[in-house]
């Protein structure tokens, strides 16, 4: 190696490590394919302990009973939620939700426990979007079957 | 069951980007500050852990087997932990188990991980790369495609919920606590940003995540650090400062899982930290422990850390920055050396940096941010990025 002044390390550029999937979403397939196919949202029920799911799940982690699909309306209230002026990698819903984006906790009406999803605010103004603010879901137009195929919006 | 010390730590400067060292590198400087700092042959380790959050950010699946190579360990077991942010804590527990168990009498935790070089081509941004890089460790189906990031989630899962309940803390107690950790980075030569900022600073930075801001936020690095820990017999031969694990403990409680129970808590560190102190014997943590290390990846978790170990009630930990209870010069100084605000930042090694900095200052040797210690205790905390994961040690010389 030639003496001289240091040099800076070697830095060389990848973008090749992307590995790639047919993810099959498994036991989640009938609330996916509902929402992709018919814009509705379902819920999971324990058939022992009736406990309703959401985001559901395929079984009851207290009973370890397989739980049964259950419709609920996809209106529901928020119970926690902060306005983000953060365009994480998370947000997809790009041209239905902008910043502000309302990242929520939700108790959909129907279910015993909270799901997490971004509310289109009324307008820019913070603090619109509460605690106790009542919200629906509304599907994207084109779908595939994920959690950013819909998003929710105040209600009324 | 054995009791463990800590017999030696070696650290290094906490940095946005290490590009001068490989992974492998770093985790042999530190290493050899460790044995240095505990005047042993490396030849005394028989045991290995590895607490390594990421492999998506080291670009390198199965990094232990790698690292046990290049740091010269032939022929000695190791185990690799993976807790996501909790991980420091997790390694902790598994490498005490292991000499408490009669398994290994020395035992080398080594924490490593570089996040620095993820990099957006689009926008030519590292910290894009970072956020790009890291999603994948959401849960994907249910969190990652709605979920802006983990400051965002940590507000509206933990930190939102909490201020309605409880009605604290205020954001200026928020930015409080970001002044004092920037304040303490100043005093400590190995963290990655030296600077000082006002309550008015903090709160007019960018909002991230209302009431969050950017300097409510953990910073981003690469960094290592290394432990040693070794057996009663072991350590007093080797130090006549061990410091003992006198109670250590990890809970898992789903903060996903979102329920009127779990929100505005971290239940797993509530949990966790009531195991360790029933293991270390420490029935009023607020009188009986010196100084804390704790999950500043908001200046909020922070806060509700306070509570959740005990050392003031649930509702009262933005009272406790106020009055300085937590300053340096207070009753129980917390994140002497910057916290993750300002210090550094990244899973897999700020807790277990944080483990170091509790060691340097039960053992005096902290310098000029050295605090005063009474009952010779301290307490490390550290949870996963959705507060899921949490572990607590408790950590006492003498």
């Amino acid at each position: 190696m030639s003496a001289g002044k240091p040099q800076p390390p070697l830095e060389l550029a990848y973008s090749d490590w992307k590995p790639a999937y047919l993810y099959s979403l498994g036991e989640l397939s009938p609330f996916f394919r509902e929402v992709r196919d018919n814009r509705r949202l379902l819920a999971s029920k324990c058939p022992r302990c009736a406990k309703v799911w959401m985001p559901p799940r395929g079984d009851c982690p207290d009973c370890y009973e397989e739980n049964e699909w259950v419709p609920i309306s996809g209106e529901g209230t928020v119970v926690s939620c902060s306005y983000c002026y953060f365009k994480g990698h998370g947000i997809d819903l790009v041209g239905y939700l902008d910043l502000p984006y309302v990242y929520a906790l939700i108790h959909l009406d129907g279910t015993d426990t909270y799901i997490s999803h971004g509310v289109k605010p009324p307008s820019q103004k913070m603090g619109e979007v509460r605690s106790g603010t009542r919200v629906k879901v509304e599907f994207k137009d084109h779908r595939r079957g994920t959690l950013g195929d819909f998003y929710f919006v105040p209600l009324g | 069951m054995r009791k463990v010390a800590i017999v030696g730590i070696g650290t290094v400067p906490w940095q946005m980007r290490n590009a001068d060292k490989t992974f492998r590198a770093l985790a042999l400087q530190v290493a050899k500050k460790a044995f240095e700092h505990a005047r042993l042959p490396r030849s005394a380790v028989d045991h290995v852990v590895y607490s390594i959050y990421c492999e998506t950010m080291l670009r390198q699946q199965i990094p232990s087997i790698l690292l046990q190579d290049y740091l010269g360990f032939q022929g000695l077991s190791s185990l690799r932990v993976e807790a996501g942010a909790a991980t420091e804590g997790y390694a902790l527990a598994a490498a005490y188990a292991q000499v408490a168990a009669g398994l290994s009498d020395i035992t080398l935790v080594v924490a490593v991980q570089k996040g620095g070089d993820f990099y957006d081509f689009e926008t030519r941004s590292r910290g894009d790369g970072f956020q790009n890089g890291l999603a994948i460790s959401m849960d994907t189906t249910w969190l990652q495609p709605v979920m802006p990031g983990v400051p965002p989630m940590l507000t509206t899962f933990c930190l939102a919920p909490h201020i309605e309940r409880y009605g604290g803390p205020t954001p200026e107690q928020l930015a409080m606590v970001s002044v004092k950790n920037y304040d303490n980075a100043y005093r400590n030569p190995e963290a990655q940003l030296h600077q000082k900022v006002t309550v008015d600073d903090v709160l007019n930075s960018r909002i991230i995540a209302w009431p969050t801001t950017t300097r409510m936020c953990c910073l981003y690095s690469d960094g290592a650090c290394a432990m040693i820990l070794a057996s009663e017999e072991r350590a007093r031969e080797i130090t006549d400062k061990p410091i003992w694990i006198s109670g250590i403990a990890t809970s898992s409680y789903a903060i996903h899982r979102a329920e009127a129970g779990s929100i505005g808590r971290m239940m797993g560190t509530h949990i966790a930290a009531g195991r360790a102190y029933k293991m270390a014997g420490v029935t009023k943590p607020s009188e009986e422990i010196d100084l804390a290390q704790v999950h500043d990846l908001i200046t909020g978790t922070e806060i509700m850390a306070y509570e959740e170990l005990g050392l003031c009630g649930l509702g009262e930990g933005g009272r406790l920055v106020e009055e300085g209870i937590v300053a340096p010069d207070g009753k129980i100084p917390v994140n002497t050396d910057g916290g993750r605000i300002a210090c550094g930042h990244v899973g897999g090694v700020s807790g277990a940096y944080g483990a170091c900095e509790i060691v340097r200052q039960l053992r005096e040797e902290a310098g000029d941010r050295q605090v005063r210690i009474r009952n010779g205790r301290g307490v490390m905390q550290c949870i996963e990025g959705h507060a899921s994961l949490s572990a607590v040690a408790v950590l006492e010389r003498g």
